[in-house]
């Protein structure tokens, strides 16, 4: 029985004997050759695995070095002078034994040495351990206060050893029945079949649909190639489906048709950067460089900005450019927490606290507040506006700032602060249509100082680079060219917006009147 | 005396291998030991010579031509993730230093692709085929980073892709030692 066991061990050896690493093409004819040539590789290091000779190794660069040494020794060089060689480029490392020179006479002897010490050791305690075997009872009680502890004292008695075997075996089987059983593991599967087979079929669907998206903004753009709304479908479509360079190409033409638009720069270096797998490549810095150069706040290139700090590990720079980002960032985003989570994850890797985002408001204001009177909580009320306004000046950037102070200035209704404030706030988020639109509805049937005129006139300008032809732009530029009395420009604006819109709104009919209006 | 000394030598032993194992550790933490970098023969030696064909004939600069500047001479191959993520560090190396790029067992036009998709840094490419021009550099994988001084001989070696950390530690005091 034992026989054939060991038998069958002994083929089970056999059957596992090592595979080469090299092929047989790589081999030479000479068989003389050839054996130098194994011979030489079992003596190198393959670099790559560092523990392995380039003999055994399949990495590239085993197989390159096995290469060499064979045409090397096609050449007729000796094997001293090949491993030379080899040794001037990659250096003794490349050697898997070292050889002997100062650096490594203390790795040669190192062995030597241990034996030696060894050998005092066991020399030393043989000696102090002769006397006591002599059966020189007196003597040994003065040499040795300390008792030696018996050499057998840790070892288990058979008994105890076998029944700890036999309880590992025990445990072992208990934790494969509780754990392993087969039917345990495939029921989480069978459970969720149903959810699977739904969540597949939703994920098909959604994939056909934009499919169906992807056709039908293809046929748009190729029909309208000169309308920046149908690139940009096109784009978002492509997007869907992952196709990157199709993105990139319908991204390209809208930033063509537009001459250049910020958003769309930004957002054709985000498209390149997800194409190089999420890298923020070169050429996508470039673009965001030249998006921020003339729009600071604009959020996606802040973000890219950001993030290509942190892909060069710049934890430092990200953080502070996604703070930037955060004070920009109109409040609530849908891409907020991912942004406060890149945020901790810069602070994390640099080592340095999470700066806080929004100054929490002074607890010890909040309950004097409410334990003041009406008069008194009036008072706080209008100083802390007040100090708002004044560090707003400072700050003439903070978009969150001055939408704080819009929203004050609304409700203790001071008509001149609120002009003020929505001012500022146009100002501050260049690229907000809503905050220019904001500013110059609040104008209209306002006096009009010469204050507000420059303001307004700055707020179009915005209005004017984000879309020439919008009609909000046309309506306004309309009204503040009649307000300095040019007529005809007014005219101009209002009769481009009449052609946009359609004939039988009745706004249409209203502006037709003004127009005609304006030529009286 | 005798049974304190059994007691004595290992603790010794012990305590040494301590103190070496915590130099070693805070070596590996601050960055000044780096334990996945081989060392390079090439240093102090002049440079090997590289592949005989560039890319295109603008990018065929030899290490001759720029002879009496340092050069910077950059392993890499378009089928490489890391050297992707180098080019911006090459970008801002390039404004101080010319790159010559040796493409590693690459192709001509994929190498040509990988330039225009995501930027050229380097001022001459030199197309190694079959990898025997980085067998001659003692090369064990892309990207390494070779910094030459105005002699032409290796002044520094780096194994890997260059992120702050190594240009802050490794390439930037390198070429600084250059008058960089």
């Amino acid at each position: 029985m034992m026989r054939a066991l060991s038998l069958v061990l002994l083929l089970l050896t056999l059957a596992t004997s090592p595979l080469y690493a090299i092929t047989p093409e790589e081999q030479l004819s000479d068989p003389i050759l050839e054996e130098r040539a194994r011979d030489l590789s079992a003596q190198l290091r393959c670099l790559v695995c560092q523990n392995q000779s380039i003999e055994d190794s399949d990495a590239e660069l085993a197989v390159d070095l096995r290469k060499e040494v064979r045409q090397k020794l096609e050449a007729g060089l000796d094997d001293a002078a090949i491993l030379q060689s080899l040794q001037d480029t990659y250096g003794d490392y490349i050697l898997l034994r070292p050889p002997v020179s100062p650096e490594t006479y203390l790795l040669w002897a190192t062995p030597a040495i241990l034996i030696l010490i060894a050998g005092l050791l066991f020399a030393a305690s043989f000696r102090r351990r002769h006397p006591n075997e002599t059966g020189d009872g007196a003597d040994n009680q003065k040499d040795d206060a300390a008792p030696i502890p018996a050499d057998d004292g840790l070892a288990f008695s058979p008994r105890i050893g076998g029944m700890i075997a036999f309880g590992i075996l025990l445990v072992s089987f208990g934790l494969y029945s509780y754990f392993g059983s087969p039917d345990i593991t495939a029921k989480p599967l069978d459970d969720r079949a149903e959810e699977r087979a739904a969540a597949l079929a939703k994920e098909t669907q959604q994939a056909s649909a934009f499919q169906a998206q992807f056709i039908e903004a293809q046929a748009q753009a190729a029909k309208a190639p000169n309308s920046v709304e149908a690139q940009m479908r096109y784009a978002l479509a492509a997007a869907q489906l992952n196709d990157y360079p199709t993105e990139i190409g319908a991204l390209r033409r809208a930033l063509t048709l537009t001459d250049g638009n910020p958003s769309i720069k930004a957002m054709l270096a985000e498209a390149m950067s997800r194409q190089a797998d999420g890298q923020i490549i070169l050429p996508a810095r470039a673009l965001i460089e030249e998006v921020l150069a003339d729009f600071p706040e604009e959020p996606r290139a802040l973000f890219m900005k950001g993030l290509a700090a942190y892909q060069d590990e710049d934890f430092e720079t990200a953080l502070s450019v996604w703070q930037d980002l955060q004070r920009v960032a109109p409040p609530n985003t849908p891409w907020g927490p991912l942004a406060l989570q890149n945020m901790q994850s810069a602070a994390d890797a640099a080592g340095i606290p999470m700066p806080a985002i929004a100054p929490p408001l002074d607890e010890e204001v909040l309950t004097e507040m409410a334990e003041a009177d009406e008069e008194t909580q009036a008072e706080m009320i209008l100083s802390m506006v007040a100090s708002l306004e004044a560090r707003l000046a400072d700050n003439p950037n903070d978009r969150q700032g001055w939408q704080r102070l819009v929203r004050a200035m609304r409700v203790l209704g001071d008509d001149a602060g609120l002009l003020r404030a929505l001012t500022g706030a146009a100002a501050a988020s260049p690229l907000d249509r809503n905050a220019q639109l904001e500013l110059l509805e609040e104008m209209l049937g306002r006096g009009q100082s010469r204050e507000m005129i420059t303001a307004a006139e700055a707020s179009l300008a915005r209005l004017k680079a984000l879309n020439p032809d919008a009609l909000e732009y046309l309506f306004f530029a309309g009204h503040l060219a009649r307000l300095q009395g040019e007529i005809d420009e007014a005219r101009r604006f209002w009769q481009a917006l009449s052609v946009q819109l359609p004939d039988d709104t009745p706004f249409k009919a209203q502006l037709d009147a003004q127009i005609t209006a304006l030529q009286q | 005396m005798r049974n304190r000394l059994t007691y004595i030598i290992p603790l010794g032993a012990f305590l040494l291998f301590a103190l070496i194992a915590t130099i070693a550790l805070v070596g590996t933490i601050n960055g000044t030991r780096q334990t996945d970098q081989l060392p390079s023969v090439l240093i102090g030696k002049t440079a090997p010579s590289l592949p005989a064909t560039a890319l295109s004939d603008e990018l065929a600069i030899s290490l001759e031509e720029l002879a009496g500047t340092p050069v910077i001479v950059n392993v890499m191959a378009s089928w490489c993730a890391p050297c992707r993520a180098e080019l911006p560090a090459l970008a801002l190396l390039a404004e101080d230093v010319p790159i010559i790029a040796i493409a590693y067992k690459d192709k001509k036009e994929d190498t040509a692709k990988f330039l225009t998709d995501f930027g050229n840094p380097y001022r001459a490419v030199w197309m190694d085929y079959d990898g025997t021009t980085g067998i001659k550099w003692g090369i064990y994988g892309v990207p390494e980073t070779f910094i030459l001084d105005a002699q032409g001989r290796v002044v520094l070696r780096h194994a890997g892709p260059i992120f702050k950390e190594t240009m802050e530690l490794v390439i930037r005091p390198a070429l600084a030692e250059l008058g960089l």
